[in-house]
């Protein structure tokens, strides 16, 4: 990892920051019926770095990373634990949808993996981190329901506006 | 930096993710009030599950006072115990042992409950749960383990009232424990602290050396065997004027809340008692 890609990933980090704490953050979704949803874009971030990376150092980054979305959320551990769980299931993630052949030394996008890949890369990565982070929140076998129903409201704005920032972000690599 | 890279790449990634997890579900319930909250009340719920854990080392150190509670009850539902409700068997053994031949056992004693007790009026009296029946009389010395307890005034069938040495009539013979101090007085009280009587009348050209000198019974009544400690010299003066000590005497026994107690029987009280008669008929 040298210094250009470090400045690349800070980069893409704080264009991600500000979209999901200046704008998403800000946005209250049309509620379905008692349900409130938020729109996540910030595991982005972590799906966005290096092939290569070792899962230990994705981990990390993910820990810190979420730590920067939590002190922004005043939910402190919540972001955090979810970015760690993605982090980890990251690899798993990307055996299935990586096509064959693929260099590892290239930073994942949606240039390079073509729309598809990604889609489903995106809707893997959302299907651990949503409901992980709704159980994070609720913290109890009690709200199952509203953990349900909350990732899935949130699933589907949350990999609406990913698509549309990793498109954006595709410029970058 | 590499170094902690390479080394970062070395640990295994469970251990790390867990760790990491394990960070922060611990920042989670330190920093949310309602996740917080609801892992408050799980794992009271988890320990109450295994049984163990914090609740059961918290009742560990609760077991004393437990134990306490217990004892009570037990004494209260023993009391409604039929085979515990006055036993007016006379524990045979101390009445009757006698050493050898050559030996006549003088001093007796009957075991017995305190069953009354007072120690805040100047005169104080302590019933116990022993009597005629048992062969309790008049005048017999009471003691217990570490002290002396008082003299026994009033005896009924089952139970005997005992003059408390905290009475100001109270004298008992008493001396300090020593060979060289065979100097003896009367141990008084008057009728103020129950944790200390008044050694008096001992002359003061005898020394009172030491502050943890033991005072003891003479012997020199039928009421109490000699040698009994009864406590320790607290503190002596020789009042202005006087030609005796005064000293106090920290008693051993805690009068206010002593419990067992020995009743002396003083199998040649009669005998003693009749000759001293004869004497003073004389004079």
């Amino acid at each position: 990892m040298n210094s250009s890609s470090t400045l690349r990933i800070s980069l893409k980090f704080i264009i991600i920051w500000i979209l999901q704490i200046i704008v998403l953050k800000q946005v209250q979704f049309l509620p379905l019926g008692p349900y409130y949803y938020e729109a996540f874009v910030y595991p982005l971030f972590i799906l966005l770095l290096p092939f290569g990376m070792h899962v230990n150092r994705l981990m990390l980054i993910a820990f810190f990373s979420g730590l920067l979305i939590d002190a922004s959320y005043n939910t402190l551990g919540v972001h955090t634990a979810s970015a760690v769980v993605l982090a980890f299931a990251r690899p798993y993630i990307l055996a299935l949808v990586l096509p064959r052949g693929i260099d590892e030394a290239f930073t994942p996008s949606l240039g390079r993996l073509k729309f598809l890949p990604f889609l489903r890369y995106v809707i893997y990565a959302f299907l651990v981190y949503l409901p992980f982070y709704y159980t994070m929140v609720f913290f109890s076998h009690v709200f199952i329901v509203e953990i349900i129903v909350k990732s899935l409201l949130s699933f589907i704005v949350s990999v609406f506006f990913t698509l549309i920032l990793a498109g954006i972000l595709n410029g970058l690599d | 930096m590499n170094t902690f890279l390479q080394l970062l790449n070395r640990v295994n990634s469970r251990v790390l993710f867990f760790g990491l997890l394990f960070v922060s579900l611990f920042l989670i319930v330190r920093n949310n009030e309602a996740q917080g909250k609801i892992f408050l009340n799980s794992a009271g719920r988890v320990t109450g599950f295994f049984g163990s854990g914090a609740t059961a080392i918290g009742s560990y150190f609760n077991l004393r006072r437990e134990n306490e509670k217990l004892q009570h009850e037990i004494s209260v539902l023993r009391g409604q115990l039929a085979k515990d409700q006055y036993n007016t068997q006379v524990n045979i053994d101390t009445l009757q042992r006698v050493l050898d031949s050559t030996r006549i056992q003088i001093y007796k004693y009957i075991e017995a409950t305190v069953v009354n007790n007072s120690v805040d009026k100047p005169k104080n009296y302590l019933t116990l749960n022993r009597g005629r029946h048992h062969g309790v009389k008049e005048n017999m010395g009471v003691i217990t383990a570490d002290g002396v307890l008082g003299v026994v005034r009033y005896v009924s069938k089952y139970y005997c009232i005992v003059m408390s040495v905290l009475h100001t009539d109270s004298r008992v013979s008493a001396q300090i424990r020593g060979v060289d101090k065979g100097f003896y007085g009367s141990l008084v009280w008057r009728g103020k602290d129950p944790r200390f009587m008044q050694l008096i009348d001992i002359p003061k050209h005898n020394k009172i050396s030491s502050k943890e000198d033991v005072v003891e019974t003479t012997g020199f009544s039928t009421y109490y065997p000699p040698g009994v400690t009864i406590g320790k010299v607290f503190y002596h003066s020789i009042p202005p004027g006087s030609s005796n000590h005064l000293i106090q005497v920290k008693l051993n026994t805690n009068m206010a809340n002593v419990r067992y107690a020995q009743i002396v029987v003083n199998v040649h009280a009669d005998e003693i008692n009749q000759l001293e008669a004869r004497a003073k008929d004389e004079q």
